[in-house]
């Protein structure tokens, strides 16, 4: 049997907010939630990246983070003396 | 053929064995809004226990992406055709009798065993609708994504690659492993009885000395998780890291508690919660501060992987938010609305409940909220187009292991902890 790829129609906005909220949600920040979209390993985030340019998936990290981004604390590591 | 009870089904149905139950059941959740495919619980797995001879391409745990990918290639859509031709258009669920008994209505259709009935050989009668994949299917771990950086879509020395243009749009990532269904097809049609599940705790295991290597298991199994290891020559599938279940490693469980799998607490993206639950027959004890009944059983937010295919399998998932809903239904059963609109604006328990994820290696028998201040209050769209509004508040979410002693402890807003550059890669 051959399987043939079809296409199926879908929203990459809704799944570009989608996985912005995620990331948002466990307390990541711009420059973090950036990097996996950046970073072509992840296919599906770095899609997005090229499809909708990095200017774009910034300012959507941003506004996801105005709107839910409520967590905040951050522990840096100090170096040790 | 006897018959059982499958409560994801909500009716009776065929199996070739008697109704038999274990004590506890490994059962895991997955969210699946989370996965980025990092393969972490991929690499874990195979670095623990395929890494032999006649292992190469044998992933016990695979990440996949939908709907093309696959390991092997279209294991699912392979077995929906062949389904959807012994029952034309009647492989249908009736919802409207939705129960606490039956969360997910009615399956009207036919299961792999069912199906299977007419299929007599000189050998005897199937005892389930399969296929044996090609070799050529269980090559590709997740075609076009197995490399680094995927598919260049430059010309090279092989000439321009293939494009995929649905992977643009709304695809996901889906994680899979062995099930350990409470009605194993593998078991079921293993003409050796070499395949057992444990009393103790559910787990579906290949007895290796019985085992001949006749395939059936691989053929039966819908999820395709028993694999054949042509060097051995008898077939091999997920143990669920048994010997931590049992609490058998001396150094991260001393004191023998239960621990999650490899691929369970290898998990980064925090997407991955196992566990043991507790069962009465054919049921789940009711447990409601077990995170899994909670999420399973209480909230409906987790859903059986292909339900309809009649296995009972004891693997769910939090289906995408933004994936078309008919795709998932087919895949997750018909509560995939319900659940995808609780998940969209989850209330102050359930996000608690949430921070349990992959939080810690031992296996987490019980929580406890401890109830913390409000912190926000956010505006959701629901997938439905109302727009509700979120209080969040930060608990602290406690959770206990198998003797009761507390395991892990953690608040709603997280603290994030970030190295050094001299300390990168130290522990």
């Amino acid at each position: 049997m051959q399987m043939k790829a079809q296409m199926v129609a879908g929203d990459p906005h809704l799944m570009l907010d989608c996985l912005i909220e995620e990331f948002a949600r466990m307390g990541w920040d711009t420059g973090q939630i950036a990097k996996i979209f950046e970073n072509p390993v992840f296919l599906a985030s770095h899609g997005l990246t090229k499809r909708f340019g990095h200017k774009t998936i910034r300012d959507r990290i941003e506004q996801t983070l105005e709107r839910c981004g409520v967590f905040h604390f951050k522990i840096i590591e100090q170096k040790p003396v | 053929m006897p018959e059982v009870y499958n409560w994801q089904l909500g009716r009776k149905m065929s199996y070739p064995h008697e109704e038999a139950h274990p004590q506890w059941q490994f059962a895991f959740v997955f969210n699946i809004n989370r996965c980025i495919a990092c393969q972490t619980c991929t690499m874990a797995c195979k670095s623990t226990w395929t890494f032999a001879k006649g292992q190469e391409y044998m992933w016990w745990n695979n990440v996949e992406s939908k709907p093309y990918g696959g390991y092997p290639q279209n294991w699912d859509a392979k077995l929906l055709t062949m389904i959807e031709k012994e029952n034309p258009e009647e492989q249908v669920w009736r919802t409207k009798n939705k129960t606490p008994e039956n969360p997910y209505g009615t399956f009207r259709g036919k299961t792999i065993f069912e199906a299977a009935e007419k299929h007599v050989s000189p050998d005897g009668s199937k005892r389930a609708l399969g296929y044996i994949p090609t070799e050529q299917e269980w090559q590709s771990p997740n075609i076009h994504e197995e490399t680094a950086t995927g598919n260049p879509r430059k010309k090279d020395q092989w000439g321009y690659s293939a494009e995929l243009p649905e992977h643009r749009t709304w695809f996901f990532y889906l994680q899979r492993l062995c099930n350990h269904c409470t009605y194993p097809a593998c078991l079921a049609a293993c003409p050796r009885n070499a395949i057992y599940k444990r009393p103790e705790d559910g787990i579906v295991l290949i007895d290796q000395e019985r085992c001949r290597g006749y395939r059936k298991c691989v053929e039966a199994c819908p999820y395709k998780k028993p694999m054949y290891n042509s060097t051995t020559r008898i077939s091999e599938k997920c143990i669920a890291c048994y010997p931590r279940i049992e609490g058998k490693d001396p150094v991260l469980s001393p004191d023998a508690t239960p621990l999650e799998t490899r691929c369970m607490a290898a998990c980064v993206g925090k997407i991955r919660i196992q566990g043991l639950v507790k069962k009465t027959g054919g049921k789940w004890a009711k447990v409601p501060e077990n995170p899994l009944h909670f999420l399973v059983q209480e909230r409906k937010i987790a859903l059986p992987l292909y339900p309809q295919f009649g296995t009972e399998p004891n693997g769910y998932y939090i289906p995408p938010r933004w994936a078309p809903r008919g795709y998932l239904t087919q895949m997750f059963g018909p509560s995939v609305e319900q659940a995808i609109e609780q998940y969209s604006s989850p209330d102050r328990e359930l996000l608690a409940v949430m921070q349990l994820f992959r939080a810690s290696q031992q296996i987490i028998f019980k929580f406890k909220i401890e109830k913390g201040p409000k912190v926000a209050e956010i505006e959701n769209t629901l997938p439905s187009g109302k727009k509700k509004v979120q209080e969040i508040f930060n608990d602290t979410v406690i959770g206990y292991n198998k003797l009761g002693k507390e395991a892990v402890r953690i608040t709603v807003e997280e603290p994030t902890f970030e190295r050094s550059k001299e300390h990168l890669n130290s522990i």
